[in-house]
């Protein structure tokens, strides 16, 4: 039925950062990568008419449609998951490039205490500071392991930053940080009086022109306020479509198949021999052979086709046993908004990852004897550019409509700044990925199912980085303070950020984890993934940087394994 | 926490947490409302202009595709309760917000294509988000559909000849923050339709003037939003607020 095509060195399964990565990697070193990406081709020109709030932020014409694959959804085991119906929630990816067309560009990379989260919570803490049903594990990978390649994907994507004071690297980023707004100066002044460590937010919008190791040339970013949801029509913004993917096309190694969606891996005695994809336009199904498969097609893909095509063993709550879906979890916001009554912000302009942020609440940055949670969250204010449509804050007891409603929206509308926390979810038992029994996608094949709810360690967290945020809007001078410290259950009809992490995770272990660090799948050697879902655990920062870190260290093992196939060590 | 801090914290308001987006971007809510809090409504006392109708020579995209005649003046009436004309300026109706609404029913959204609209379709619990197998324009059309039968069995009359008073009532009946459930509609709840209204009032409002609202670019001085622009490299820096004139997408031609 499936056609079979000619085998090649390397097929890829979903062309964003982490799919971009990779192949530019190895196509530079000579191996014939396939790269199959389900949704369509897309190019810089393609968003010159591309200030369109409505269309790309509210219709979310860049994301997945979810009439061909969705999500189903549920708090805890007892209840019936549902699917995600409407694109709420999340904003994924699809298309070449992936989210990393429609990113911000927040660069700042997870911690050192991040990768060995276990050992040094339970060194500083006991390990009765870790509670019962909190399944915290290690990455397998040290802060010294990880480090240069850090280095390498900022250097690749023409980051624009400086040294955060609470966490020096021993490289500089490639470009000088952004420009500085009136509120972020003020954000600054405010918060070092009150003896914190702001730094100018790492960035992916260009500071200047930048030509990168790989020799591709970029211009400046113009802060024209449509960024994020959006892609750049000045190739400012670091995105895999003017970064990796162009190196990978000009090694003349690169077959990018765009429309073609991965249904499965196929495999036999332990060894993957390609995978089975159906071109969707033309409903043609094909067999792509490949001696490396690497899955790099975000958490849901990622975790979705190792359960389908049943590689590795499926997690169990109940039994704690098994690792594909293990550790799911995501960022929840805790913020403050502050409205000012005798000052205008020139708010309509922006860039997606202009802004400033401090670590001291972040990480173990600071002493949680006395508190009941781990880690914290990254604080930061924005300048993204406050867009008309989604933008009608107004202080509390103004009426969602009507006369009043109007005029405070109005007033309101350049007089507004935001503090906000990226509070993570730390991995628990209950909090997992599996397949549904009910649902499928287009293809015919079950949909991935969502379990995850908040717990103490979440709520205590939300409660303590709220008040860090309120404290600095209080100090910013705001007339008015709104915040939001009561969590709630997780939600999936309302906004979470999209950085959802774990499923198929990294670690030291095959019986508790997925694969070793170098994105190996410990059950069947000739398949890698990439991307969040290798990550054991949340930080308080946004992952690109992270996983694009880990997606240089894999190209390493990838290059080794194909001259020599074993399990890397 | 010291005792000061304590104090000073008291004054602060938290609520429930939901629905924000990083980088500020809220989907087309006013905050009170999004987060469900109990507050009086508007209560201007304008009438609705009966005599209203477009001049003749009204631009050709500005035909209606979806509504009837009767149901373009319910929504022109409901969206500028939403916002109204004032002092400050033109509200929803002038606008043509009613057009936008009207137009963006026969787009994928308002067919829902892009959302997963497989069954079996079961009753979610309240963090599942929407469960129903209605498109995005069965939806409205329903709940508009609601709102008139509501307004002639409660009132005896067509909603747009109604006064103000009695538009607002309505409508807070349908918004349903009271949790009273004081309109049924079969399949979809009221407060479904009220906010469907509601965004799509935001998003009639500002959204760029080739979707048929935001007309002349008058949502967008209201907010001295500059609209589309090239770059902001020159004032981005700047301490004083600059003024600038908009301009739409369709300057990109
Ligand atoms: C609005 C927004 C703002 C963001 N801002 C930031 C930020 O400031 N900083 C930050 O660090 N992160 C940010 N993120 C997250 C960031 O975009 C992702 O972490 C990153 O792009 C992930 O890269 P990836 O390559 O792992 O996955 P993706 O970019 O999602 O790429 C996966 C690709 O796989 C394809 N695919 C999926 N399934 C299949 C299949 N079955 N067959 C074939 N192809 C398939 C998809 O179409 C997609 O193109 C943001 C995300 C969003 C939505
Ligand atoms: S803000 Fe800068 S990087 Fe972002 S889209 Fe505009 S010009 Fe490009």
């Amino acid at each position: 039925m499936a056609t079979k095509l000619p085998s090649v060195d390397v097929v890829v399964v979903g062309v964003g950062w982490a799919g971009g990565i990779i192949s530019a990697e190895l196509t530079k070193k000579g191996y014939k990568v396939v790269g199959l990406e389900r949704g369509k081709e897309r190019k810089t020109e393609d968003f010159l008419n591309g200030h369109d709030e409505l269309k790309y932020a509210h219709r979310k014409e860049l994301m997945q449609d979810l009439s061909k694959d969705t999500l189903t959804f549920r708090n805890k085991d007892l209840e019936e998951a549902l699917p995600m119906r409407k694109m709420s929630a999340f904003s994924l990816g699809t298309g070449v490039g992936g989210a990393g067309v429609h990113w911000n560009g927040f660069t700042h990379l997870f911690l050192d205490y991040d990768f060995q989260i276990r050992t040094k919570t339970i060194e500083r803490y006991g390990e009765s500071k870790i509670p019962e049903d909190m399944t915290l594990q290690d990455w397998g990978i040290t802060e010294e392991l990880i480090e240069p390649y850090f280095k390498t994907f900022v250097e690749m994507a023409g980051t624009s930053g400086e040294q955060n004071p609470l966490r020096p690297r021993s490289w500089d980023y490639p470009n000088p940080p952004m420009k500085v707004t009136p509120k972020m100066k003020r954000f600054i002044d405010t918060t070092e009086e009150m003896g914190l460590n702001p730094f100018i937010s790492p960035s992916g919008n260009l500071s200047q022109n930048y030509t990168n190791p790989d020799g591709v040339s970029r211009a400046a970013c113009q802060y024209c306020a449509f960024c994020d949801h959006f892609g750049c029509e000045y190739g400012a913004k670091s995105d895999p479509l003017v970064t990796v993917l162009p190196v990978a096309q000009s090694t003349g190694n690169f077959e990018l198949r765009a429309h073609s969606n991965v249904l499965e891996v196929l495999h036999e005695n332990g060894k993957a021999t390609g995978v089975r994809y159906i071109n969707v336009l033309t409903g043609e199904e094909y067999i792509q052979e490949a001696r490396v498969v690497i899955l790099s097609a975000y958490t849901f893909t990622n975790t979705k086709l190792l359960l389908n095509s049943k590689i590795g063993t499926p997690y169990d709550p109940v039994t704690q046993t098994g690792a594909v879906g293990k550790n799911y979890a995501d960022h929840f916001l805790s913020m403050a908004f502050g409205f000012f009554d005798d000052e205008q912000f020139n708010d309509y302009a922006g860039a997606g990852a202009l802004g400033v942020s401090l670590d001291d609440y972040n990480g173990d940055f600071f002493d949680h004897t006395e508190l009941d949670f781990i880690h914290g969250g990254l604080i930061s204010i924005s300048q993204v550019g406050n867009r008309p449509i989604g933008s009608n804050l107004a202080p509390l007891g103004t009426p969602g409509w009507g006369a009043e409603f109007k005029k405070q929206s109005l007033y309101y509308y350049n007089r507004q700044m935001m503090v906000f926390s990226q509070t993570p979810m730390m991995p628990n038992r209950y909090n997992y990925l599996s397949l549904d029994p009910t649902y499928k996608d287009e293809y015919g094949m079950p949909l991935l199912r969502m379990t995850v709810n908040y717990s103490k360690q979440e709520n205590n967290a939300h409660k303590f980085m709220t008040n860090k945020c309120a404290e600095i809007m209080e100090n910013l001078g705001a007339t008015h303070i709104m915040a939001f410290d009561q969590q709630g259950d997780y939600n999936i009809g309302s906004f979470v950020p999209e950085h959802s992490i774990g499923g198929t995770i990294m670690g030291e272990d095959p019986a508790t984890s997925v694969v070793n660090n170098y994105s190996q799948v410990w059950d069947v050697n000739n398949v890698f993934v990439l991307g969040a879902s290798t990550f054991a655990s949340q930080s308080g920062v946004n992952p690109t940087g992270t996983l694009g870190a880990l997606a240089y260290r894999a190209a390493e093992g990838i290059d080794s394994f194909l001259k020599e196939p074993k399990l890397l060590v | 926490m010291t005792e000061k801090e304590e104090k000073k914290f008291t004054r602060r308001t938290f609520m429930k947490n939901s629905g924000i987006t990083v980088g500020g971007i809220l989907l087309g809510w006013g905050v009170s409302e999004l987060f469900g809090d109990d507050q009086k409504k508007g209560t201007s006392t304008e009438t609705v202009d009966l005599s209203h109708t477009h001049a003749s020579g009204a631009h050709a995209s500005e035909a209606l595709l979806v509504f009837t005649l009767e149901q373009y003046r319910v929504v022109e009436a409901a969206v500028e309760r939403i916002f109204p004309e004032d002092e400050l300026g033109p509200g929803a109706k002038s606008l043509g917000v009613a057009v936008y609404i009207d137009h963006q029913l026969n787009t994928p959204w308002g067919n829902s294509s892009r959302d997963y609209m497989v069954g079996p379709f079961k009753q979610g619990t309240a963090t599942q988000g929407y469960q129903g197998r209605q498109t995005n324009a069965q939806i409205f059309m329903m709940g508009l559909d609601a709102l008139q039968k509501y307004t002639e069995k409660n009132y005896g009359d067509k909603f747009y000849i109604l006064s103000a008073e009695q538009q607002d009532a309505i409508l807070v009946d349908f918004e349903n923050a009271s949790g009273e459930n004081k309109v049924q509609i079969d399949g979809i709840s009221s407060s479904q339709f009220f906010q469907m209204l509601h965004s799509l009032t935001m998003e009639g409002l500002y959204s760029d003037p080739v979707y048929g609202g935001n007309k002349d670019m008058g949502g967008w001085k209201l907010k001295n939003y500059p609209g589309h622009q090239m770059t902001y490299v020159n004032i981005i820096e700047k301490e004083e607020f600059v003024v600038m004139e908009p301009t739409s997408l369709s300057s990109m031609k």
